[in-house]
């Protein structure tokens, strides 16, 4: 549940704008995460519902995109989605293959009103 | 309605005292080490073995982070080694800032290996740097050779994966070319070491490692 640490310094990042902006309310929060970021969207969805009470983003939706990984055969260049996990390259067979991604966590972006 | 266009990093804040962790680890010289691995892989095995070989040649300090007890660091000491209990008391993982407060009253300049042993998790310790030098995964014949590609977080900004358990081989149906090809899928960089905590197989090339980094890190220090 590290996901939980995440939504709580999503909301204090948050309130650090509202300071700056000074807007209202926080409709919709705006995440980009690399593959690699560890982060459950379900989790991270309950512990924002549970950290959101009583904040600007108490109404808020989070909107996260995550990038998904990638296998590379490090032989022929092909490359797919980790989703179809493979253990060798379908192309060429080669078992030199590697897997691509990141591990960011970023607020692009906020509604508000 | 309007939009308000960011970049922040929702990990700045770790981030930001891991920095100033390893910048105070820089300043004395130490080396710090961050180790994860599943509960069960032998983690503190491992750091009572490092710690038996090498105490004689390097001042140990080891922090160890559980969600409860102060067990493992009661292990740690009955070998002579000083040893920080920190309590998560639920959270998965250990943060920089844990770590800071754990090393509050700690005299750094007199420590020249720190050993952080991390929660037993295979994800969630992965995103948080604690300002450590080496992160090292342990992992053991008794998992499944698969776990590398199955947790691919915890390898990809490790510096070393320990296999533990070698002992075990001939009793259990682990492929350690699965476990290690696996491993390297994520990290190509990765040292692999394939010990056995409990004959002592492997330990010595292991703790080799470690004192050259440490002889490395020293050195640049001056």
């Amino acid at each position: 549940m590290h996901e939980l640490t995440m939504a709580q310094e999503l909301i204090r990042i948050v309130e650090d704008e509202q300071l700056r902006h000074g807007f209202e309310k926080v409709e919709v929060v705006k995440i980009k995460a690399g593959g690699f970021s560890g982060i459950d969207r379900h989790a991270l969805d309950f512990a924002f519902q549970v950290v959101r009470e009583g904040t600007c983003a108490a109404q808020a939706r989070l909107e996260l995109n995550i990038e998904p990984v990638k296998i590379v055969c490090r032989s022929c260049g092909f490359s797919m989605s980790a989703r179809d996990a493979a253990s060798s390259c379908p192309l060429c067979k080669s078992l030199d293959i590697a897997l691509e991604g990141d591990s960011s966590f970023e607020i692009v972006a906020l509604e508000v009103d | 309605m309007s939009e308000i266009k960011l970049k922040k990093d929702v990990r700045s804040r770790n981030q930001q005292q891991a920095d100033t962790n390893r910048r105070l680890f820089r300043k004395s010289g130490l080396l710090a080490l961050n180790i994860l691995g599943s509960p069960g892989s032998g983690k503190t095995s491992l750091i009572e073995q490092t710690a038996r070989r090498l105490s004689s040649k390097l001042r140990i300090l080891v922090v160890e982070g559980d969600v409860e007890t102060e067990r493992d660091a009661d292990r740690i000491r009955a070998l002579g080694i000083d040893a920080i209990q920190f309590q998560t008391h639920g959270s998965c993982h250990l943060d920089a800032m844990m770590v800071a407060q754990s090393l509050q009253e700690v005299k750094l300049d007199k420590v020249e290996l720190l050993i952080i042993e991390n929660v037993g998790n295979l994800i969630c310790p992965a995103g948080f740097d604690l300002g450590e030098d080496l992160r090292i995964v342990v992992g053991s014949t008794a998992e499944g050779a698969d776990k590398p590609i199955k947790y691919p977080e915890m390898y990809l900004h490790a510096d070393a994966c320990v296999l533990n358990k070698i002992d075990l081989l001939p009793y259990v149906d682990f492929n350690i070319e699965e476990f290690e090809a696996g491993a390297r899928q994520t990290n190509e960089k990765l040292r692999l070491f394939r010990i056995s905590c409990t004959t002592g197989s492997g330990i010595d090339p292991w703790c080799e490692y470690l004192q050259n980094s440490y002889t490395k890190q020293h050195n640049n220090m001056r």
